[in-house]
Formats: structure tokens, C-alpha cells, sequence
């Protein structure tokens, strides 16, 4: 059995082909195994109790239904220095059901799960759809799905919620310990560690016959060290490179803390004192745990089809791509490829399938410097005459309702060897930038500015020694114009986050990005330091 | 789709906490039912409504703790959290940091944040229908494309621990916030309005401000990056404001990790940080904003100076800290309220020189933690002000400011309405002015509309 993605499952008869699906890889339904047995969870009455919301809902006149019953799973343990501050767990449970009447949405969400809250609650997205109809210019037309029953669970090797409290705070407190070693002299470190696991069950039954069970596993640590002189009153940070994976806590046990928690202490220590930035022109090297972030925000969200289409006006956004011209669009130089892919082993938004039913896949966004597809969710396939979803669909919990989430997006590495090394060999003037910090981008995803938690100088090939309060802007379409030198596959790394926010009520999603060391020739630099209204009588010192 | 009133919680409350066989234990539920009306280019998109009540629980023997969250509210249901956390503490280590329950019921302030009509489900759903058509009209009536949101919500919650200390808190609160942008995408003008009462929105005149900004932000001018005069709408005032609210942490202030924090442990309170014309406090009884009762195990949320005549007065105490320090503890604001000038914004604004009138911030981050430096961008309306009116749009720019910076440059304000900021946290109740200040910093040119 494929490791990476073990889907017990079997298209249900009568569903539709996928031979008409156009550059669509749809490697979730290539690897369905058929099986004869019934799914082995959830338990047969939740699986009765959907039929029967599904009917009633079309006994109420609804055209489509879904119903999702869903189990979220939470447990954390924080750390302070050499106390446990927290230990919690947590379980929601609840069903969310989505219905179209009048070809319209309408949603509800209850904690109460049985068949006469269920009834109320399709009830009330019925009458929601009824009455928001009258606001609908065009009625929904969903793209066409092949009914799915199947399962699928998140690969893991160690299940993280079988881990004990005591293992996982011990752990938390060892590695601290192991920070606290590092000399500080009279400064004072402060470390400061989450360590989150998730699973999420899921079973999604549609009024088209897909019956889907899902576990999807995540894990979400975070480490990072302050160091304050309180002597003259300043203080850095440096959060580790750790950054949640859907993983098992295998992932927590390969990753090198050991070496990470002393190296984050000393150079939390070093920014202090570090040299300040001169403003300028500079050729930066992202490190793949910086660069992630900024393929995030340049990349992922441009081309999520909902903000290109104008539904994110209000909120997240729109784009700088337009339905019309979003074909072809010259993204960045031939080393740019860039795969949206919901398969990626270790992924945060890798699923079986999404929360419309479709099966995961992989598909090219960027092929060599050009667009070639966007995101979409059943919705929203045909606005750009595309026959089917990518499956992109995902609601962050039971009490909300689905819709276009960004999938894993991830920058192809270089196919000919190349090693970081090599890229600062070759780099004269240049800043390496690793690990994320501030990130903020407009919202057509035009303008951006990002900081990384350390920089070094690049001189003459060689690197040589931190600088404190980079920062670095520029413009999505020239900054990739200007990838210039890409890291081969023993540069790759996997980033992502948790908690990436959109939609009204905002949902959060879970989603990684997977990248090589990458260099941006001649980038605007800034120093933060002097970037304020009064930075020149000095912001520290208004007082005086 | 019941949520439970107040009696229903305390008794609840009790039963849950009379299950705990641990040293002692606490209860917070939060007990609710949130529906919303989403619509973009002028149709009606996704929308819902769901309602939950969850329960927390802490268990705690001498010095370890454990905590469980449930919504499953049947008998073994919930009997089985209290085990859980029970299992939980005895498998945590100590944690000095751990403070003993309230021993006595706190005098907790009062609040009006309950409206009765708008936790009427029925009638707010009319009302969300009703906005979202008359913003949908008002755009077709122009070309426009409106995009908005409306959020209606009712929360009862409550905390009690096993000595006794119950309190018990309800509030309802809508949000409105719509987008008016052109069919060329080429301008944008947006408005948002959020309070406990649906009733005191005023939706319409938010749909008429942003269909004016949209108009009157056609063909934006460029101008240069730098340092000019500002004029900050209040909303705007609100998202630097709240930032600025969280920076206020004494601890953090005392170990030197604080844009607060002065040499050898000392710090900013009581030193003059922004202009002497700046008053920023909290009530949770304030009649326009009113807010959260309780805090961090129940201890009151009291009504807070945080600066007067531009010095700073407190810094937000946890418990924990505050008994190492020998101080009272003192709960995080729960409202933001900055005092202002006599004028209503619309007139004030007339009194302008010059200076570039900001709608509203995007995207704001972190930047420097020790200067409070942020980086943010200008969104939906952005305007050359000279002798009180507006002359042209200005193309966007991104920021790079500090709200100490932006407070200490104030040259005078409006009156403070009740507002919401756009990037930050709208579950917080804020009473803003329109603020002109001296200097703020557009750090480069956004093309983004």
C-alpha cells in the first residue's frame, strides 16, 4: 500500500469520468483501491443519520445536500523557561449541513447531533437559502464530482495523541534545559514553547452519494528564544525553525532541537549587538524556512480563483490576476515551477478529499515562468470553463461553511545540482535570509514587506556576519522576474502554518510549502531602525 | 439550536465542578449562536449560522493542573472531562507559576452589552437580509460591486470555581462592514460599523460612506513615499489603538522584553510616551461600548487609565506576576476608549489643512517589538485633504509606523465614535476620534485597489 496516501475506497456506480478533467492530475482517484467492504467508520448510526438529513432535505426541496459530522481533536502543552504552563485538551463535535435551494447556498451548524436537531438544522439552511435567493444575480452550478466512498487517514508513524502529557512536557522542559545552558552573562533568556497535536474526523456524505471518512493528523510546535538586556533596557527574539507539519509525533522526535535550541539562544543573543543594515540594493538568498512564507503570499493567495473572481472584496482580498487574463501570465523566470498539490507527503492541507467530495490532486499552477491553473472549488470550475474542481474546498470546522481554501503550494526544485553553497559562492553583494517573522502583503497581493528572524551578510562569497533590522519590499510579478539562482532537491524543505485566515466569519487553514533555497537578484532592503515618522530624534527616547 | 441562559449555567456550572475530586477546580462555559450574510459582486455568497456551547474545565491538585474542553454535554459526557483533567494534573509537572482560585467573589462592574432585540434569531436574520439588499441597491445604482458581511451574535457565558466565586456574563454584538469597488476594479471605497445593538448600526449610512469613497477615489494620484500629515479615519485609529493595547503587559515591561521596558527592570509607567493630548482607557460599563465583566479566573475587569495627558498609567498584571511583584493583579482591557475633541469626524474634518486622509489598514504586522514598529497598508480610500475638503485620491501606499509614533504626533481630534478596526480584532468594543497628526510614515507605493 502507498504510504503516503492510502485510500480504501471505490467509485460508487453510475459516477462520471475523469478522462474529460483538462492538465488535471487527479492522483488522489488514480490511486483508489476498489474495496467491497463498508467503511470502517463512523459508526452505522451517523451513517444513517446523514442519509436521513439528506432526505429531508430534499424533502424540503433542496436540489443538493451535504452533511458533515465532525470531531476535532486539540491537545497542547506550553512551556515557560522551566515550568509547564499549560496542559489541555480539547473536543469538539458537532455537524455542519449545507444545502442549495433556489441555487442558493444555505448552512447551519449544531453540537446537538441527532435526527431532530439535524432536521432543525437543515431546516434552518433551508430557509437561509429561501430567503438569501432573492439576493442571487446567477444561480449555482456546481461542476460535475464522481461519488466517492472511501477513506483516508493522514500517514503517521507515531500517533501523537498516544504520547503521554508527561512525555510530551518532559520533553519541553529538556529541551529548555538544554537552552538555558548557553553562557548570556548578565542578559536574560526567556524560552517560551508550544507543543500542539490535532486530528480532525471527518465523515461527509453528499444528496450525490459519496460517503467519506477522513482522520487527518497535524502537529504544531513552535520554540523560540528571547534574550533582553535589561541592563540597557533592549532585547531580541529568535523563534526556532520548526513549523507544524501533518505529521505524527515522529516529526518532533526527528527534528534536531538539540542543536536548534542552543543555536536560537546565541544568536537571539548576537541581534542585539548585531550590525544594522545599510539600506540598499542587495541580492537576497531566501533559505527555504524563510522563503516558504513568501511563496505563500506572492503565489498561493494571487491565484486562488475565489479572490480573483471578486469574492473576497470585502476581507481577504482580491488579485492582481483577472478571470480574464489570468491564463498565461508571465510568472516569474523558467526556473519558476510551482505545484498545488494536496497528496505532498507531510502537508498540513493534505486530504483524501475535500469538503465538496472531490479527490485530492496535483497539478501544475506555474509551469517555467508561466500561469497555467488556478484554485477552484466545485463552484466555482466552470466561471473559468474548467470541467472540475481541483478540490479545493474546506471548512475549519462542523460550524462552518466550506469554501476555496489554498491546497499545498509548493516551488519545484532545480532539476540540475546546485547547493546553497554554490548560490553564495556566486553572490557578491547579497543578504541569506533565514526563518520567517514579518510578513505582510496588500490586498491584490501587489506590494509586499518581509523580515526573516536572522540575516547575513553575503560579501564577496562568502558569509560573514549578521546584520539586525533587515527588512526587504518589493513587487510580486518583478520579484520572481527576478529568481536568478534555484537550490537543487538536497535544498528543499517543507514550511507551513496553521492558522492561515480568510473568509467572513474568518476560517482558518492549515497549509504548507515546500521550497529549495532560492536567490532574488538586486532587492530593496530597509533598516526597520529608521523607518518611522520620528526615527530621527530617535523613537526610544521621546521622553528626553 | 438552544443556547442555555444564565440560570442554566450556573447550574451547570455547579454540577460540573461538584463532580471534581481534585484539590479544587474551575469552570468557564461559553454558551452561543452566531449567523451571518455574506455577499460579493452584488450576489449573495455563502452564509450560516450555527450555535454551540462548550465547557472548559481545570483540575487541580497542590501545584499541577490539567484542563479539557468538551461540548459534549450529556452526564458521562461531561463526567468524563472532569476525569480527564483529573488524569491530566496528576500527570503535569509542578508548575510554580500556579495560582490558588479566588477564595472571594470579586465586585464585578456592570454592563449593557446584552440587547434583547438582537438576540432575537428570527429578527436579526430579517435585518441581515434587509442590509445586504439595500447595499446590493445602492451599488447597482452606481456600476458599483458591493462585497459585505453581517455577523449577528448572542453569547452567554459563565466561570465558577469550587470555592464558590460564580459570574455570569451575557452580550450580543453585529458587525457590518461592505466594499463598494467599480466594474473596472479600478476604485474602492469600504465602511464598517459593529455594536452590541443592532439597532444603533445605522447600516445605511455605512453603505452611503462607502459608495461616496469609492466615487470620490477614481483615478488615484501618485505621490512620492515619505513622511506626510495624516488624517486617520477612526477605524484606522482603532487597528493602531488596539495594537498599542497590547503591548501594555507588565511582565513582559519587567523582564526587558517591552517596547515598555527601561534599564535594570524598571519601567514606562508614569513617564510622559505620546502627546499630553492622549487619554486612552477601558470601561466595561461604558454606555457605548460596553464590554467583558471578567477576566483570568474570575477576577473583575475594573475600568483602566492606560494613558492620560500622554503618560502612561498601567500595564496589564497576570496573577501570577502580580504576586511576585507584590502589585494587584489587573486584567487586559476588554473595550478600547480614546477621548477626543468636540467635533463629529464628517467636521472635523473640515477644519483640515492639509494632509492625506486615511479609510483604513491592511495587513498590519509586527516589525520591531522594541519600538513597536508596524508595517500595514492603506485599503479602500486614500485622499489629498486641503482646506477641509478633498481634493483627489491618492494611490496606496504601504507603512512603516509605530502607534507610539502616531500618538505622539497628534495635533488635535474629533469626537470618538463607536467603531471597529478593519485588521484587528473586531470582538473588542471601540470608541475612536479621526486623528491628524504631524508625521506618518508611507514607506513605498501599493498598486493594489
Amino acid at each position: 500500500m502507498d504510504r503516503r496516501l492510502f485510500i480504501k475506497g471505490a467509485l460508487a456506480a453510475g459516477a462520471l469520468s475523469l478522462s474529460g478533467i483538462d492538465r488535471v492530475v487527479a492522483r488522489g482517484a488514480s490511486r483508489s483501491v476498489r474495496v467491497d467492504t463498508p467503511l470502517t467508520k463512523p459508526a452505522k448510526s451517523e451513517q444513517d443519520l446523514a442519509d436521513s438529513l439528506i432526505l429531508h432535505a430534499k424533502s424540503l426541496g433542496a436540489t443538493y445536500c451535504d452533511v458533515r459530522l465532525v470531531r476535532m481533536l486539540s491537545q497542547s502543552v506550553s512551556a515557560r523557561n522551566n515550568s509547564i504552563t499549560g496542559l489541555s485538551d480539547s473536543e469538539s463535535y458537532g455537524m455542519g449541513v449545507r444545502v442549495i435551494k433556489n441555487g442558493t447556498w444555505g448552512f447551519a451548524g449544531t453540537r446537538e447531533v441527532d435526527e431532530e436537531n439535524g432536521k432543525s438544522a437543515i431546516a434552518e439552511a433551508v430557509t437561509i437559502a429561501e430567503s438569501n435567493s432573492k439576493l442571487q444575480r446567477v444561480p449555482l452550478d456546481l461542476a460535475p464530482v464522481e461519488a466517492h466512498v472511501g477513506e483516508w487517514k493522514t500517514p503517521i508513524k507515531k500517533n501523537p495523541f498516544e504520547v503521554s502529557f508527561k512525555e510530551r512536557a518532559q520533553f519541553l522542559l529538556d529541551m529548555h534545559a538544554l537552552g538555558a545552558t548557553v553562557a548570556m552573562g548578565s542578559n536574560k533568556l526567556t524560552l517560551n514553547s508550544n507543543l500542539r497535536s490535532v486530528r480532525e474526523e471527518k465523515y461527509f456524505a453528499s444528496s450525490e452519494g459519496s460517503k467519506i471518512w477522513q482522520e487527518v493528523t497535524r502537529i504544531d510546535p513552535s520554540t523560540w528564544a528571547t534574550v533582553a538586556d535589561t541592563a540597557k533596557g533592549e532585547f531580541a527574539s529568535r523563534a526556532l525553525y520548526v513549523l507544524p507539519q501533518g505529521r505524527g509525533f515522529e516529526y518532533i522526535e526527528e527534528y534536531p532541537y538539540k542543536d536548534e535550541i542552543k543555536e536560537a539562544a546565541q544568536e537571539a543573543q548576537e541581534k542585539i549587538t548585531a550590525k544594522p543594515v545599510e539600506a540598499g540594493k542587495y541580492d537576497l538568498i531566501l533559505h527555504p524556512t524563510h522563503l516558504w512564507l513568501t511563496i505563500h503570499e506572492s503565489i498561493g493567495h494571487p491565484t486562488e480563483l475565489d479572490r480573483i473572481l471578486g469574492y473576497e472584496a470585502n476581507f481577504a482580498g482580491t488579485s492582481f490576476l483577472t478571470a480574464e487574463k489570468w491564463r498565461g501570465f508571465g510568472y516569474g523566470t523558467d526556473l519558476l515551477t510551482v505545484v498545488a498539490d494536496r497528496t505532498q507527503e507531510g502537508g498540513l492541507a493534505t486530504i483524501g478529499f475535500d469538503d465538496d467530495g472531490v479527490a485530492s490532486q496535483s497539478y501544475k499552477l506555474i509551469d517555467r515562468g508561466e500561469l497555467v491553473g488556478v484554485q477552484t472549488t466545485r463552484e466555482q470550475a466552470k466561471a473559468i470553463e474548467e470541467k472540475a474542481s481541483r478540490g479545493q474546498s474546506y471548512a475549519e470546522g462542523w460550524w462552518n461553511t466550506p469554501f476555496q481554501r489554498m491546497p499545498n503550494v509548493s516551488l519545484q526544485p532545480n532539476p540540475k545540482p546546485k547547493t546553497q553553497e554554490d548560490i553564495v559562492k556566486d553572490t557578491s553583494k547579497g543578504i541569506l535570509i533565514k526563518g520567517n517573522s514579518s510578513y505582510s502583503i496588500d490586498q491584490q497581493r501587489y506590494n509586499f514587506q518581509f523580515t526573516g528572524q536572522v540575516a547575513y551578510a553575503v560579501e564577496d562569497g562568502k558569509v560573514t556576519h549578521m546584520l539586525r533590522d533587515v527588512a526587504y519590499y518589493g513587487k510580486t510579478a518583478k520579484f520572481w522576474d527576478s529568481l536568478d539562482a534555484l537550490g537543487d532537491q538536497s535544498t528543499y524543505m517543507l514550511g507551513g502554518a496553521m492558522y492561515d485566515g480568510k473568509g467572513e466569519p474568518m476560517q482558518s487553514n492549515p497549509v504548507s510549502h515546500g521550497c529549495p533555497v532560492a536567490r532574488f537578484a538586486s532587492q530593496r532592503v530597509i533598516n526597520t531602525r529608521q523607518q518611522s515618522a520620528n526615527s530621527k530624534k530617535g523613537m526610544l527616547d521621546y521622553d528626553e | 439550536m438552544r443556547i442555555l441562559d444564565l440560570d442554566e449555567l450556573e447550574s451547570l456550572s455547579k454540577k460540573i465542578v461538584s463532580y471534581a475530586k481534585s484539590e479544587w477546580a474551575e469552570v468557564s462555559i461559553d454558551s452561543g449562536h452566531s449567523a451571518n450574510l455574506r455577499y460579493a459582486a452584488n450576489t449573495v455568497t455563502t452564509s450560516g449560522s450555527h450555535s454551540n456551547t462548550s465547557v472548559t474545565i481545570t483540575a487541580v491538585n497542590g501545584k499541577r493542573a490539567g484542563s479539557v474542553s468538551t461540548n459534549d454535554l450529556s452526564e458521562d459526557g461531561l463526567r468524563r472531562a472532569v476525569g480527564r483533567a483529573e488524569e491530566i494534573a496528576a500527570l503535569a509537572p509542578e508548575n510554580e507559576e500556579l495560582m490558588p482560585p479566588l477564595a472571594k467573589k470579586p465586585d464585578y462592574p456592570r454592563s449593557s452589552a446584552y440587547d434583547a432585540r438582537s438576540a432575537d434569531v428570527e429578527w436579526t436574520a430579517q435585518q441581515r437580509a434587509k442590509i445586504a439588499a439595500a447595499a446590493i441597491k445602492e451599488a447597482s445604482a452606481h456600476n458599483f460591486q458591493a462585497a459585505g458581511f453581517i455577523q449577528s451574535g448572542v453569547h452567554h457565558s459563565a466561570f465558577r470555581n469550587s470555592k464558590g466565586v460564580f459570574v455570569g456574563d451575557k452580550h450580543t454584538r453585529t458587525t457590518f462592514s461592505t466594499t463598494m469597488r467599480t466594474e473596472d476594479g479600478k476604485s474602492s471605497g469600504w465602511n464598517k460599523r459593529a455594536s452590541h445593538s443592532i439597532g444603533l448600526l445605522d447600516s445605511q449610512s455605512a453603505i452611503l460612506h462607502a459608495s461616496e469613497k469609492c466615487n470620490a477615489w477614481q483615478d488615484p494620484h501618485d505621490m512620492d513615499p515619505g513622511v506626510y500629515k495624516a488624517i486617520l479615519e477612526p477605524s484606522a485609529v482603532a487597528d493602531l489603538v488596539q495594537q498599542f493595547g497590547d503591548a501594555l503587559d507588565a511582565r513582559e515591561a519587567e523582564e526587558g522584553r517591552s517596547a515598555f521596558s527601561r534599564p535594570n527592570g524598571a519601567t514606562a509607567v508614569g513617564e510622559k510616551i505620546v502627546s499630553e493630548k492622549v487619554h486612552i482607557y477601558s470601561d466595561p460599563g461604558h454606555p457605548l461600548v460596553p464590554s467583558g465583566i471578567y477576566g483570568e479566573s474570575g477576577l473583575a475587569v475594573p475600568s483602566t487609565e492606560w494613558v492620560r495627558d500622554g503618560k502612561l498609567q498601567n500595564l496589564h498584571r497576570g496573577r501570577y506576576w502580580a504576586s511576585k511583584s507584590g502589585k494587584d493583579p489587573l486584567p487586559g482591557p476588554t473595550n478600547l476608549i480614546m477621548d477626543g475633541g468636540g467635533m463629529l469626524p464628517e467636521d472635523y474634518l473640515t477644519t483640515i489643512k492639509e494632509g492625506l486622509l486615511i479609510t483604513s489598514f491592511w495587513y498590519i504586522r509586527d516589525v520591531d517589538n522594541q519600538t513597536l514598529l508596524k508595517t500595514g497598508l492603506t485599503r479602500d480610500g486614500l485622499y489629498w485633504v486641503e482646506d477641509g475638503k478633498i481634493q483627489y485620491g491618492v494611490a496606496n501606499f504601504r507603512w512603516n509606523e509605530s502607534p507610539l509614533t502616531l500618538l505622539q504626533n497628534v495635533i488635535d481630534f474629533s469626537k470618538p465614535v463607536v467603531t471597529a478596526p478593519r485588521d484587528g480584532w473586531d470582538g473588542m468594543p471601540m470608541c475612536m476620534p479621526m486623528l491628524y497628526v504631524s508625521g506618518f510614515n508611507f514607506a513605498s507605493a501599493s498598486d493594489a485597489i
